[in-house]
């Protein structure tokens, strides 16, 4: 992707960014502004995070996994429990690389789980394509997911 | 104040499921051989009765125990079963203890002090055995006193046949001193094994438990290094690739201010890295040659070398108090890296604006007996001390739990409150801090009472320069004696 393809498509989409590491904050902050042209909201801790979440409603949540108080999963899991805040797009973000946390990333209710390292553009996309999800196939993703956990398949 | 690190609760429960593990494998073995037995005496018995009914009262007496016997001890067996395991030490306990009671009783009723009656009470000792291994020691004593009550009962009062009467009355003294101190002299053996015995299963129990702990802290080091490696290396990476992509429309000063921040995390990188090398280093015995190395200047390299954004970046009102001249014997790098992890540990773990106290003094360490030359120990008067540099760094911050302290030196060791927050660490400083200050022959320990607010103490004791190790009076002597030895 190119970088101005991507300014073309994603002008005036508002990133929400929960992350409790100030230099990755503000790395992303840098990235997601001029390479994304997103609009960046930051937050440094779950808990406020999910403020933001609920008063600003961006188009799109960046979560980190390991954060102190609340961490990644509980704060997806109260986003999508929550009507007003149940169709906004999740990518989490995090060090964690074994399966299991994958896998309890995408069953919190997450769109994308990337570990790091991951690359700017990279990211750029993944927030993207969560956008580019409509609410009915993140339900039926949802679904899919649980029905093979269940199955055993995973 | 707490260091020493006593049994916990985790491990005396250890030590009961080990112990229960032991009974259970033991009553597996005695309670089907009881009621083999026992079944095959009631058999016996029954045939014996049927064929010849006009049995004497003792008989019936004796064949009327074995049922009961046999009940006690299938009911033990039950009891094992149903895993209630102290039931069934009872009754097997309980099965011995009439075995005895019916023994004294049937002698008192018939046959009397006959031989055999003396051989079947020597025989008797094996309850104190049998309760010895499947209870404790108050069951031990008990049964030992039940034995030496059942054989004094029959020795004084039991028939004597007339043949005999004679050398028992004269014997008597004689036979009761020698059936007593047979009886208690087993006893005591059982109460010894039961003693190291328990002994010894809590020391495994505890070593198991510490290992298991290690194991755990293990890995979560591991998980813990995947995590604090992978943020900086996106975050360097993320940097480099951002630069790439956009330099061309930077302002200069933004354009510095990325690079300064992408070299920042990269020095975090190469602090982690180093840490996890220097683990290398010990291990491979590349420590440097002793030599003696001034404290001051030692604190003064190691001031500089930490961190000054550490603990909220604030200044910090750090008090000295070290004597003039005051030298330790070591590897220089080795004395300037305990301290730099030292005082970055101590700015890390309190609150931006609270204190920290260096202080230094010196001290004397008595030399365990065992330890001291074999002509030294039996020489009176002069207790064997060492003398040492003792260093304490002191802050007012957090504190650490004094069940946790005991853990602290080992490779891979964070706290779980640690672990849970954003500080950073790599579970290896204070490792490395215990392996250099061991290989200058020297110790470190910690302090606290894991009160928010009292924080801790980290004491590093260090070996004096040959010249200096003589027993010096106070501080002052000595650091004149080392002003001395020094000028040319």
């Amino acid at each position: 992707l190119e970088t101005d393809e991507i300014a073309a498509t994603a002008t005036a989409t508002s990133v929400l960014l929960i992350d409790d590491n100030p230099d990755l904050q503000d790395l992303l902050s840098r990235v997601l502004t001029h390479l994304g042209h997103f609009t960046v909201m930051a937050a440094a801790d779950g808990a406020s995070g999910l403020v933001q979440a609920v008063t600003a409603h961006p188009d799109c949540i960046v979560i980190d996994v390991m954060m102190q108080g609340l961490d990644g999963y509980q704060v997806v899991r109260a986003l999508r429990g929550d009507p007003e805040t149940a169709d906004i797009p999740v990518v989490m973000l995090t060090a964690l690389s074994q399966d299991r946390f994958h896998l309890a990333g995408m069953l919190s209710g997450a769109d994308q789980y990337l570990v790091k390292p991951v690359k700017p553009l990279d990211l750029v996309a993944a927030i993207q394509q969560a956008i580019a999800f409509s609410p009915e196939e993140r339900a039926r993703r949802l679904r899919a997911l649980v029905a093979d956990d269940e199955a055993g398949k995973l | 104040m707490s260091e020493a690190s006593t049994i916990s609760q985790a491990e005396r429960d250890r030590y009961r499921a080990y112990d229960e593990r032991r009974r259970r494998s033991l009553l597996g073995v005695v309670v089907p051989a009881g009621v083999g037995l026992t079944g095959l005496a009631v058999l016996v018995a029954t045939v014996t009765l049927v064929v010849n009914p006009r049995q004497d009262a003792s008989v019936w007496v004796n064949d009327a125990i074995t049922l009961v016997l046999a009940g006690l001890f299938l009911g033990a067996g039950r009891a094992v079963r149903q895993g209630r395991l102290t039931l069934a030490s009872t009754l097997v306990a309980g099965a011995g203890s009439l075995g005895v009671v019916a023994t004294v009783a049937i002698a008192g009723l018939s046959q009397g002090l006959t031989p055999l009656t003396l051989v079947q009470v020597a025989s008797l000792t094996i309850v104190v055995v049998m309760v010895g291994m499947l209870g404790n020691l108050v069951t031990i004593l008990g049964a030992a006193a039940l034995l030496n009550a059942a054989t004094l009962i029959l020795l004084l009062w039991a028939p004597r046949p007339p043949a005999l009467a004679g050398i028992i009355q004269t014997q008597l003294p004689l036979l009761v001193s020698v059936a007593m101190t047979y009886q208690w002299g087993v006893a005591a053996l059982m109460v010894a094994i039961w003693l190291t015995y328990r002994q010894t299963l809590t020391a495994l129990g505890a070593a198991y438990e510490r290992a298991q702990q290690l194991d755990g802290l293990k890995a979560q080091f591991i998980t813990h290094i995947n995590h604090e490696l992978r943020t900086p290396i996106m975050t360097v990476q993320g940097y480099i690739e951002y630069l790439r992509l956009s330099h061309a429309s930077l302002p200069d000063r933004e354009l510095e201010g990325v690079l300064e921040r992408a070299s920042t995390t990269a020095d975090a990188l190469v602090t982690l890295l180093n840490n996890i090398l220097d683990i290398r280093r010990i291990e491979t015995n590349q420590i440097g040659d002793a030599q003696s190395v001034r404290l001051q200047a030692a604190l003064d390299g190691a001031l500089a070398l930490v961190d000054p954004r550490l603990g909220g970046g604030s200044v910090r009102d750090l008090r000295v108090t070290l004597a003039d001249g005051l030298a330790v014997w070591g590897d220089p790098i080795a004395i300037q890296q305990i301290l730099v992890n030292l005082l970055s540990n101590a700015l890390k773990y309190s609150p931006p604006g609270t204190p920290l106290e260096v202080s230094a003094s010196i001290v004397e360490e008595g030399v365990p007996l065992r330890r001291r030359p074999p002509l030294q120990r039996w020489r009176s008067g002069a207790a064997m001390t060492r003398t040492f540099a003792e260093i304490a760094v002191r802050d007012y911050g957090h504190g650490i739990p004094p069940d946790q302290i005991p853990l602290l030196f080992n490779r891979f060791a964070r706290l779980p409150r640690d672990l849970a927050s954003s500080v950073g660490g790599s579970g290896l400083g204070l490792y490395l801090c215990r392996v250099f200050a061991q290989d200058m022959g020297g110790t470190i320990r910690a302090e606290s009472t894991g009160t928010e607010g009292e924080g801790s103490t980290f004491r590093l004791r260090l070996p004096l320069p040959p010249e200096a190790a003589r027993p010096p009076a106070t501080v002052a002597a000595m650091s004149a004696a080392r002003e001395q030895a020094v000028a040319p």
